[in-house]
């Protein structure tokens, strides 16, 4: 089922929590709403499952307006940020539970019920814990308990509130992956929060990012991330150099140096460069003048990848972040001191007044 | 670090001491006032009609009262937990003034209301109503009395209960009903059972705001409480502490049920 | 109202209707009522000097059993929270009989008692202490009812404080009685306070424990709440309006004044807090 979100205003009290949102999610897309924590996905979510009247504007599953439906009409699946599973039930009451509060005419019998427990209890790989109440499961456990609970009902729409906020990550990289092969199993529409931006890249089709209550960008993880359409996105979204320079009338100048950016700005104004770790160059030799001379200063191995911070000789006081391979950080054997040049492969330049937003 | 040694036995001590003199003896001579003139007489003073009718009247006060304010703590409970708006903490103090209030005053309220000088005592002469000296004013004193018990026993369950529970229930396609007796109920069930008894130890109990509004007519609005202080003052003590240790029994059962409450509460 | 549960209107409605006609029509009829007295009447019933020395006999008698049972209650409540021992659940059981236990039921009890020729008042009557029918009664018996309040309020405080704050002290040298008054007391006096208060309050108003031990006295052992008794046998509603409003302005300014001090003793404690860590 299609979401479409028209105009979406919040208000709690006085304060404006979500501002003008306007949304579409397509059928079977699998779409992340990311944002710093107090930015508003809760609240859009609780909005679209119903547990959350709207100050102003409208919802519509498919072309249906749905907006005055109480959350028990939209046959939603709404998967809790800390599970809230029914603590007295047992693992597979609780799954059952959508489908026994049903009318009676509208209800399965019993037996079907038990048959789609079971089928649900092997989704999530639960089989054998049927018979466990919630505080004998694992964060994990319960999770994919809250998971089954809300699939039970054939939601037409999934949402879920940070669903793997709680959880130490190795089993947030696990129910990641399972998230995704679930919901190319199901094909239900889904909505998950996250204010995690790996997470978000790497789970859904979609990311919707929030700040403020306003939706600042939208697209898929890879247009996302290569693509930030301000600075809030470029540091949001993991490690991105700053550097500081002004337009000429040739193109961005830092440090001396001109470069050609991809954006046109007013000339005379100050602008700020971002960069990502892995979009710089490193090497010994001066080969082309679009190189910032740097020394070493220190180097952190990670696992395979390298990451080397530098001082720039011309610039004032930031720092600049490489990332390298691990083979290539051995090819160029660099230490500490060493006197190098930075190649920027990519740049990407904002005007300093909106860097203040 | 505290725990001394040579602390401990003494504070233990100290303590039992302090409560023999001021519950366990009190407990005590009850037990043993009731039976000081024989089986008999205590079986007789509980069964002799002026006694049954006490006992009659307070229970019906009790299916009245209690009932009614159960349905009161559940709805408040559910009005003041479960949803957020201005004046919820101003109501929630509000439920307790009762508390604040002497029972004698509370007694002297509804005879302002009822009595013959009252508000509406002359409406209720015209249309043959009698609510002071009579059965209706017991049941209105206690029902103020004992109004917070049930409600106060349920606001903190239900708060930290959080509505999460709940709302899960309702995006599964759950009504109010259900999720309240599915979801919310199972939750709250004991600490309702306490403050169901403890509310009719209460009213059962209760003796002063009855005290001003019953009649004092022996045998016609006495409860039980009005029955022990006329057969104290008329130094028929057996007999008093005979009906008073029915009233304690009732007592005893009340905090046995708050240990075992406690002990599920604990364990879950 | 933020939340999208059913059920709201009704039950708040039901809450505020069952409110309005058992509580607030009351209280407000009570008001009017006492409006409608006028001064003179108002005053004419209170310049009594019976009352007066009620009134002294009611506030000292509840202020002396409440320092009691903040002394005793805090005892108890260290207790069972810090120790284990046979008849603990006992203890913590027989802790709530006043809340359980009818007031007339307390009150024909005690009497016994402490009667002269009781169990106790037979000890005390050779050395020259009199307990039933003197303030000394009323002040047991008011002790009696507002035994729970202090154990109830202090227990969950007591039980919530941080070991490793006592053991620290411990390891800096102090000795137990020590740790006791620097370090726990003071964290503890807000809740000590709380129960002594709601104890205090209990004990203005009641009435069923202490009529039968205080042999109402006129000008002696007659409390507050026996006054206003005995001017409604009379049929004097507005006397004993009057002085049922005089009872409940005092006892509401200390009330007020007791939260005072408390939230000013709690936030104390938490600057305290905030600049030890
Ligand atoms: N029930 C509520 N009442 C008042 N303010 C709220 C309520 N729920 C959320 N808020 C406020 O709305 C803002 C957004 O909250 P939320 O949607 O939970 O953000 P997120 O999920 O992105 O962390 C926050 O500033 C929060 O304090
Ligand atoms: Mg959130």
């Amino acid at each position: 089922m299609s979401i479409t979100i028209k105009d979406i205003n919040k208000v709690f009290g006085k304060t404006p929590v979500l501002k003008d949102i306007h949304l579409n999610v397509r059928q079977g897309e699998l779409l992340a709403l990311l944002g710093p924590s107090g930015s508003g996905k809760t609240t859009l979510l609780r909005i679209i499952a119903g547990l959350e009247h709207v100050t102003k504007g409208d919802i519509y599953f498919e072309d249906k307006n749905v907006t005055h439906e109480g959350a028990q009409d939209r046959s939603v699946g709404f998967v809790f940020q800390h599970y809230a599973l029914f603590p007295h039930m047992k693992v597979k009451d609780n799954i059952a539970y959508g489908l026994r509060v049903r009318k009676r005419k509208s209800r399965l019998p019993n037996v079907k019920i038990t048959e789609k427990v079971q089928e649900l209890l092997r989704l999530v790989k639960l089989e054998a814990f049927g018979d466990h109440y919630p505080n004998q499961l694992s964060g994990g456990q319960k999770q994919r308990v809250a998971l089954a609970r809300a699939l039970a009902i054939n939601p037409s729409v999934l949402l879920l509130d940070e669903p793997f906020g709680a959880l130490d990550a190795q089993v947030r990289k696990e129910l990641r992956k399972w998230l995704k092969t679930l919901h190319k199993q199901t094909g239900v529409t889904t909505l998950f929060v996250t204010h995690d931006q790996e997470e978000a890249l790497d789970v859904a089709d979609q990311v919707v990012v929030l700040k403020d209550g306003e939706i600042i960008q939208r697209g898929t993880p890879i247009n996302i991330y290569e693509s930030p359409n301000s600075p809030f996105m470029y540091r949001f979204l993991g490690n991105a150099n700053e550097l500081n320079g002004v337009v000429t009338k040739d193109g961005v100048s830092i440090d001396g140096l001109t470069f050609v950016s991809e954006w046109t700005h007013t000339i005379g104004a100050e602008i700020v460069g971002y960069i990502r770790p892995h979009e710089i160059s490193i090497s010994h030799t001066e080969s082309s003048e679009h190189q910032l001379a740097v020394t070493i200063s220190s180097i952190h191995h990670v696992g395979p990848v390298v990451f080397i911070e530098a001082k720039r000789k011309h610039g004032e006081k930031e720092n600049v972040e490489i990332e390298l391979s691990k083979s290539k950080f051995d090819e160029l054997s660099i230490r500490v001191g060493d006197h190098m040049y930075a190649r920027i492969d990519r740049l990407r330049t904002f005007e300093s007044e909106d860097y203040c937003i | 670090m505290t725990e001394s040694k040579v602390y401990k036995p003494i504070l233990i001590v100290a303590a039992f001491l302090f409560l023999t003199l001021f519950l366990v003896l009190p407990l005590l001579i009850i037990f043993i006032g009731a039976f000081s003139q024989g089986f008999y007489v205590f079986w007789y003073s509980i069964t002799e009609p002026a006694a049954r009718h006490a006992i009659f009247l307070t229970i019906i006060v009790l299916i009245i009262t209690v009932p009614l304010h159960t349905l009161f703590g559940l709805t408040a409970a559910w009005a003041l937990t479960k949803f957020r708006f201005r004046g919820r903490q101003f109501i929630i103090t509000l439920i307790e003034i009762p508390f604040a209030i002497s029972p004698v005053i509370a007694g002297l309220i509804f005879i302002i209301l009822y009595g013959v000088n009252g508000f509406f005592g002359e409406w209720l002469i015209d249309n043959d109503l009698q609510v002071i000296f009579a059965l209706p004013g017991i049941i209105l004193a206690t029902m103020f009395v004992t109004l917070p018990f049930i409600a106060r026993e349920l606001i903190p369950l239900m708060e930290a209960q959080g509505t999460d529970a709940e709302e899960a229930s309702i995006t599964l396609g759950a009504g109010g009903f259900r999720t309240f007796y599915h979801v919310t109920f199972p939750a709250i069930k004991w600490g309702l059972l306490y403050g169901v008894i403890l509310c009719s130890a209460r009213a059962i109990g209760e003796f002063g705001a009855v005290s001003v509004v019953s009649g004092r007519i022996r045998g016609a609005t006495n409860t039980m409480p009005l029955h022990v202080e006329i057969l104290y003052n008329e130094y028929q003590f057996a007999s008093a502490f005979s009906i008073a240790l029915l009233m304690s029994l009732f007592a005893i059962f009340t905090i046995i049920i708050k240990q075992i409450v406690e002990r599920k509460q604990h364990l879950r | 109202m933020s939340r999208t549960l059913p059920g709201f209107p009704f039950t708040f409605g039901f809450m505020m209707f069952y409110m309005s006609f058992i509580v607030f029509i009351p209280l407000i009829a009570l008001v009017w009522y006492t409006m409608g007295i006028g001064w003179e009447g108002f005053w004419n019933a209170i310049i009594d000097p019976r009352l007066f020395s009620a009134l002294r006999l009611s506030f000292t008698a509840s202020f002396i059993a409440a320092i009691v049972n903040g002394a005793f209650g805090l005892l108890i409540a260290w207790v069972l929270v810090r120790y284990d021992f046979f008849g603990k659940r006992l203890m913590d059981g027989l802790i709530d009989l006043p809340f359980a236990l009818p007031t007339a039921v307390a009150g024909i009890a005690l009497t016994s008692l402490y009667a002269e020729n009781g169990w106790i008042g037979s000890l005390l009557a050779p050395l020259g202490i009199e307990v039933a029918f003197t303030p000394v009664g009323v002040t047991i018996a008011l002790t009696f009812i507002g035994l729970p309040f202090v154990v109830r309020m202090v227990e969950p405080v007591l039980r919530s404080l941080d070991r490793e704050t006592e053991e620290a002290a411990g390891l800096l040298g102090a000795r137990p009685f020590t740790i006791f008054r620097t370090v726990m007391f003071p964290l503890l006096l807000p809740a000590i306070l709380a129960g002594m208060t709601l104890a205090f309050a209990r004990a203005l108003g009641e009435y069923g424990s202490v009529v039968f031990i205080a042999g109402n006295i006129p000008m002696q052992t007659e409390i507050v709440p026996l006054l206003i008794m005995n001017k409604l046998e009379q049929f004097d509603y507005a006397g004993a309006t009057a002085i049922a409003t005089v009872m409940l302005l005092l006892s509401f300014i200390l009330l007020f004044a007791a939260n005072i001090l408390q939230w000013w003793l709690s936030r104390k404690i938490g600057q305290k807090v905030a600049h030890s860590s």
